[in-house]
């Protein structure tokens, strides 16, 4: 036997005992088998304001309360917002209650196919209009801080730029603004798609042809890697928890509204409208320059659903000059829940708040010569 | 007529032939048909060495009836090798394989050497032969069930091109991270620096499965491919759901299209209700103000 031939021998031995070991996981006093905590999107809320399939859930602070102005957070269309309540201590929403803030957050719901029609108009001078205008009732407050999640950072955007008299402060997370990028494969694929066909077929965008386009991003990892890794940590309860916890959360998956998500990728994905401030919604230009309240805008390093090339052109073309840019060493999913990153995402946002709290709109303040821009 | 053949109750060796001569007509018909393949002139071999693969499926079966001095008694061993020569190959021969993906006698391209038209080749024969059969115009009053019916098998016929084409795309990276795999090792035997345990060799193989993977999904080629599977898989289920519809015309069940029609009625009601209440609301509030002042 030559050289090569030995060495495969040696790995086929070293194999075989990977399988042996393998079905000794299986047949020992299974984790698997015994009692074990997968929920997620536990921390207690109230639901406190409801018009079709959507909900608004309030987190009370547990903490002492930092600021006055609630904190609005608007997650994607794509997957559901229970990602920033995953687990205890990897939750955003209960990282924001400990340290003071009044939360409140959309819950998209299922959409179905008589959502099919929905636009982006009517998520967003619809059901955002409302949920803002709720806010500032129940509060008794012109306006409210608003951070947007991924495809929710857009809209926020595009809300923020339409009512800017509503939002006094705005956090934009891993939030895509411009789409002309070839970082990102999504930016690439989506070039030459025709949604028209596809929603005639099938009405709104189907969550699970979403999720196999998302699993085709990095196959080798999270179709082989990742589920290799589930094999050998199997005797691990913590490791299978939180494995288990993240598997429900990537997998549960509401269509997307046909038309919202037509336009979402001809507008912005195909003509890049919005950086422009081109694109139109609800018969209004979305203009950038009207967004003159103060911005945060956070995205990851390592993102590959929506890399730094789109989101970092934002805060030079809003009307605000005051505005942060802060990139963190992570990527997509893991700027939430990283515990790396609870550590200096929440906090930070926090912090950033609470600096403009009861401050008017920061229109004087000099400009530095370049936005201010942190790496974490 | 021989008496075996009379108790075997299937005519096989007319079978055999029957079907050896539609190939051998098909392969003669291909040159003439496509352009592009007459500049390929191996294809009628091709053919044949498919064909041969086919005679091997079946000659246990023939072998056992027509026993002659040249072809012995083996159906074991030559059932079990065509049939791993058929299911491995996914019922194509190794020359077929070879020619689909450009290999030639050159060494292995990977999916680089992939030929995106060969796939597109073979539809062409379809849509040449199959296809002008299945548009010819119908008549009476089962007309518009069977266009709808033969509109469908078209389209499948669609979607299953596109993704056979997309699957081997995506089986391409696979292919070729086992090839450079094999190169690695080879390396690292040679340098004396191969690892003891097999969990490194695994990083390695992940690592270059996930580069080869990348440069596929940065290529025209791919995004193409993968509008196309879309395109088609909406097509065909476009064409299906209509089939379904007729169908459900004899049922006392709504289409969808008809559910549709009505969201999007009840859609435009509720948009104007709300619009109209926020004007309500407005001029409510700005009367308020008025007989406050």
């Amino acid at each position: 036997m030559n050289a090569s031939g030995m060495l495969v021998n040696d790995i086929m031995t070293k194999w075989l005992e990977g399988v042996k070991k393998s079905r000794e996981i299986l047949k020992s006093p299974s984790t698997m088998l015994g009692p074990l905590d997968t929920e997620i999107a536990k921390t207690p809320y109230d639901v406190v304001y409801q018009e079709d399939r959507i909900k608004l859930k309030h987190y009370s602070p547990t903490g002492d309360k930092q600021l006055d102005t609630p904190l609005l957070m608007v997650y994607a269309l794509i997957n559901r917002e229970t990602m920033l309540d995953l687990q205890k201590g990897r939750s955003v929403v209960e990282n924001f209650m400990n340290l003071g803030l009044d939360v409140y957050m959309i819950d998209w719901g299922y959409p179905t196919r008589k959502d099919r029609y929905l636009t982006i108009d009517d998520h967003v001078n619809g059901y955002m209009d409302n949920v803002v205008d709720f806010l500032r009732n129940r509060h008794g407050i012109e306006k409210i801080n608003l951070m947007g999640i991924c495809m929710g950072g857009t809209f926020s955007i595009i809300y923020s730029a339409l009512h800017p008299e509503k939002i006094k402060n705005l956090v934009t997370t891993v939030a895509p603004s411009n789409f002309d990028t070839d970082q990102g494969l999504l930016h690439i694929w989506t070039k030459e798609m025709n949604l028209g066909r596809i929603l005639e077929a099938y009405g709104n965008m189907p969550g699970d042809m979403l999720n196999l386009c998302f699993l085709l991003l990095n196959p080798a990892r999270l179709v082989i890697d990742k589920y290799v890794s589930f094999f050998e940590n199997m005797n691990d309860k913590d490791f299978i928890e939180n494995f288990v916890r993240m598997e429900k959360w990537i997998f549960d998956s509401p269509d997307v509204p046909g038309e919202t998500i037509k336009q979402f990728i001809e507008d912005c994905y195909q003509k890049n409208l919005l950086i422009k401030s081109k694109m139109v919604v609800g018969g209004t230009r979305v203009d950038l320059k009207n967004i003159t309240m103060p911005l945060l805008n956070i995205y990851g390093k390592y993102d590959h659903l929506v890399p730094p090339g789109a989101c970092e052109l934002l805060t030079s073309k809003v009307g605000t000059r005051d505005t942060e840019d802060l990139c963190i060493d992570t990527g997509h999913i893991g700027i939430y829940v990283s515990s790396k990153s609870q550590k200096q995402f929440t906090p930070k946002i926090v912090e950033w708040l609470k600096q403009r709290e009861g401050a008017a709109h920061r229109e004087s303040k000099p400009k530095p010569a370049k936005a201010g821009s942190k790496r974490l | 007529m021989d008496q075996s053949h009379e108790n075997s109750g299937f005519p096989w060796p007319e079978w055999m032939e029957s079907t050896a001569n539609l190939w051998l007509s098909a392969a003669q018909r291909w040159r003439e048909l496509s352009a592009s393949l007459a500049s390929c002139p191996q294809t009628e071999e091709y053919m044949q060495a498919s064909l041969s693969i086919w005679r091997a499926f079946f000659m246990p079966w023939t072998a056992m009836q027509f026993p002659t001095a040249n072809e012995s008694q083996q159906p074991s061993f030559d059932m079990v090798q065509a049939i791993m020569q058929v299911i491995g190959s996914g019922g194509l021969s190794e020359e077929m394989l070879k020619w689909l993906w450009n290999k030639g006698g050159g060494p292995d391209p990977g999916f680089e050497g992939f030929r995106p038209d060969a796939v597109r080749e073979w539809a062409d024969i379809y849509e040449k032969t199959v296809q002008p059969l299945l548009k010819i115009p119908r008549m009476g009053t089962g007309r518009v069930y069977q266009e709808k019916i033969n509109r469908l098998t078209d389209k499948l016929r669609s979607y299953q091109a596109a993704v056979s084409e997309f699957q081997t795309l995506l089986s391409a990276p696979m292919e070729k991270s086992f090839a450079d795999m094999s190169e690695e090792l080879d390396r690292l035997k040679e340098k004396g620096e191969a690892e003891q345990d097999s969990r490194a060799y695994y990083g390695i193989w992940i690592k270059i499965l996930e580069n080869h993977y990348m440069s596929l999904f940065k290529s025209n080629e791919y995004r193409l491919a993968l509008s196309r599977v879309l395109n088609e898989t909406a097509a065909f289920r476009i064409t299906g759901n209509d089939v379904l519809a007729e169908f459900l015309e004899f049922l006392p069940i709504p289409t969808n299209k008809e559910i549709d029609e009505i969201y999007k009625e009840l859609y435009m009601l509720k948009k104007q209700t709300r619009e109209a209440t926020k004007k309500i609301a407005k001029m409510e509030s700005a009367l308020a103000k008025k007989d406050i002042q």
